[in-house]
């Protein structure tokens, strides 16, 4: 008898186990995360979290340099947008805009920025339109010009193999004056190494 | 003779479910998974509220129907149909998606892992294509990249397709041999005043074996980038007792070089900047063969375990050796099992609406409208296509870029 029972219950177990591979398509689902943390589709490339350290770096940096510290008033920085020279794609105006934001926290009233990409056309225009008597007259506009440029570069050095990839960059700051003289410069380097899981190589 | 129609019965109940899987019905994903009803109307409706254009349609149902995994094939494919069709917004956006996945290193990494198991199939991975599915991706993301003037990522872009070229080949020291891919690098560095960057870009691709023919070098000047989409891209099949082998098939190209007119005076003429047939077949050794091979040697292993066990307890069965005949039946289902659930099987999923070779050409034309003939020729010199170009230059625009499809 006991025989016989041996039988089906493997192939019930078996049945259950080729069933089994029928897998459903994974829900789907949001989380939300912290902006500066890493990502979680981490690569080797330049992210969010790297460009912000740098910058609050180069915040820190500048406002002890003893012609901002010192000023009598607070100078005018423009800040050009981030010029990349890596092999690393990046959103170079987001990595502007928060470039220009740490510094605007970490400035408080010790600095100005110059934000022509924001205001400039708007303004303009506005102008024109007092000047026509659409609107109001208003105050005359007087934009304002800057003390000092303040330039990023992102240049990187990347290496490669069938094993997997490296990757060093080096965000270099530089404050120059309406003379061209380099007042301040500053560098953040970032080195990072990985691999594809092996079914993709 | 209970104990052997038991067993055998048994046996034959078990080996019908492993050997027809999970049959079923209806619509299957490029990764062979079944898409239910739901799925389908859902995509449907969401195609439908975003108003997609037609022709982009059935790349965005697939992205919303056919899971996660294969989430990057159908952006890659519709973001190229989308660059072709001037559909640029949806271009960016698809090709963004699909280098974000392809380069990072964490995306599917999960269903990577279970991929190199012996019961999941290769296909069930997160697409991120073959090195010269990466490179062509990286490629035509910079060329959307010159198209918006931001040369720096364009540059970024063209390195980033060499240094996946890079990835897949496991000679030691190659760097890289995508012409195109120096070529574009050349005009994104003298788009930015850098010379010097464009001139090392040229050297280095002066040395590739790559090399098609004579490819007339970039110019400061340039204010009209031709590109030119020839032939169809390579075709993947599977080899082996169990397909566990992917292969390329070509297409050949009927066209080999390029040729601009005006007036019927030659403006430029050049062999192809790239061979997407070659890049695929001149790769290096795959790690992911081993894994199958594996997968592949244990499935064959556990098959003809399953049939000596078989025979073996139909044997004890006859003698009523019902004890015999139930664990070595057992073990039969066990080893079958094992064989029928191991998935060899290679990925052959493609960007399948790539091309077999890309042309460079690049113009300085005066502002205003310009007619030209793109002449495409055969290796014999005859031409056997031509597209007219209507292209109006503005003053003072850096570049422009011109897709022509052979």
């Amino acid at each position: 008898m006991k025989t016989n029972s041996f039988a089906p219950r493997f192939a019930a177990i078996a049945v259950a186990v080729a069933l089994a591979g029928c897998a459903t398509a994974p829900q789907p689902g949001v989380q939300y995360v912290n902006p500066g943390a890493p990502g979680g589709v981490s690569g080797t490339g330049i992210e969010s979290q790297d460009i912000g350290a740098a910058a609050q770096k180069a915040a820190v940096s500048i406002l002890a340099l003893p012609a901002i510290a010192n000023a009598t008033n607070p100078p005018t920085i423009l800040i050009t947008p981030v010029t990349n020279r890596s092999a690393s794609p990046v959103d170079t105006d987001l990595y502007t805009t928060k470039l220009r934001g740490i510094l605007m926290q970490y400035s408080s009233n010790k600095v100005r920025f110059l934000a022509r990409d924001a205001s400039w056309n708007t303004n303009n225009y506005e102008q024109q339109l007092r000047k026509e008597g659409v609107v109001q007259p208003g105050a005359a506009r007087n934009a304002a010009t800057y003390d000092y440029i303040l330039t990023a570069e992102l240049r990187g050095i990347s290496e490669a193999s069938n094993r997997g990839r490296s990757e060093y960059f080096l965000v270099a700051f530089k404050l120059v004056d309406m003379n061209d003289i380099l007042l301040w410069e500053d560098q953040y380097e970032i080195k990072k190494q990985g691999h594809d899981s092996s079914i993709y190589r | 003779m209970i104990g052997f129609r038991g067993t055998a019965l048994a046996l034959a109940a078990a080996l019908t479910v492993f050997l027809t899987g999970c049959a079923t019905e209806g619509p299957l994903s490029a990764s062979g998974r079944p898409i239910s009803k739901a799925t389908l109307d859902a995509a449907h409706q969401r195609v439908e509220q975003e108003n997609i254009p037609p022709n982009l349609q059935p790349f965005y149902f697939s992205i919303y129907s056919e899971g996660r995994e294969n989430q990057c094939l159908y952006e890659m494919r519709g973001g190229l149909e989308a660059l072709r069709s001037g559909e640029l917004d949806r271009a960016e956006q698809l090709l963004q998606r699909a280098c974000e996945d392809v380069d990072s290193l964490m995306a599917g990494a999960e269903e990577a892992r279970r991929a190199q198991g012996k019961f999941t199939k290769e296909q069930e991975k997160w697409f991120k294509g073959e090195n010269y599915e990466r490179s062509a991706l990286f490629m035509y993301r910079g060329l959307i990249y010159l198209i918006r003037h931001d040369f720096g990522n364009a540059a970024a872009c063209f390195k980033r397709a060499q240094l996946y070229d890079i990835t897949g080949d496991d000679e030691p020291g190659f760097a890289g041999d995508w012409y195109s891919a120096e070529w574009a690098l050349a005009l994104a560095s003298l788009k930015q005043g850098f010379t010097t960057d464009a001139d090392a870009a040229l050297k280095r691709a002066a040395t590739f074996g790559s090399r098609q023919g004579d490819v007339p070098p970039p110019g400061a000047d340039c204010n009209l980038l031709v590109v030119v989409e020839a032939g169809e891209g390579p075709i993947k099949y599977r080899v082996g007792k169990y397909g566990e082998r992917m292969r390329y098939r070509e297409v050949p190209c009927p066209i080999t070089r390029v040729e601009i007119l005006q007036n019927n005076q030659t403006l430029d003429a050049s062999a192809a900047a790239e061979s997407l047939w070659f890049q695929a077949i001149t790769r290096g050794k795959r790690v992911v063969d081993s894994i199958l091979n594996g997968k592949a040697e244990f499935k064959e292993g556990t098959g003809i375990a399953a049939m000596g066990l078989g025979a073996g307890a139909l044997i004890a069965a006859q003698h009523n050796n019902g004890i015999a005949a139930g664990v070595l039946g057992g073990l039969a289902i066990i080893s079958a099992g094992l064989s029928a659930a191991t998935t060899p099987q290679a990925d052959i999923r493609t960007w399948n609406n790539l091309p077999h070779s890309l042309f460079f050409l690049c113009l300085s034309l005066p502002p205003g409208e310009s007619s030209l003939s793109v002449m495409g020729q055969n290796a014999y010199g005859s031409v056997i296509r031509v597209q007219e170009l209507k292209p109006v230059i503005q003053k003072n625009d850096p570049l422009q870029v011109v897709f022509v499809r052979f």
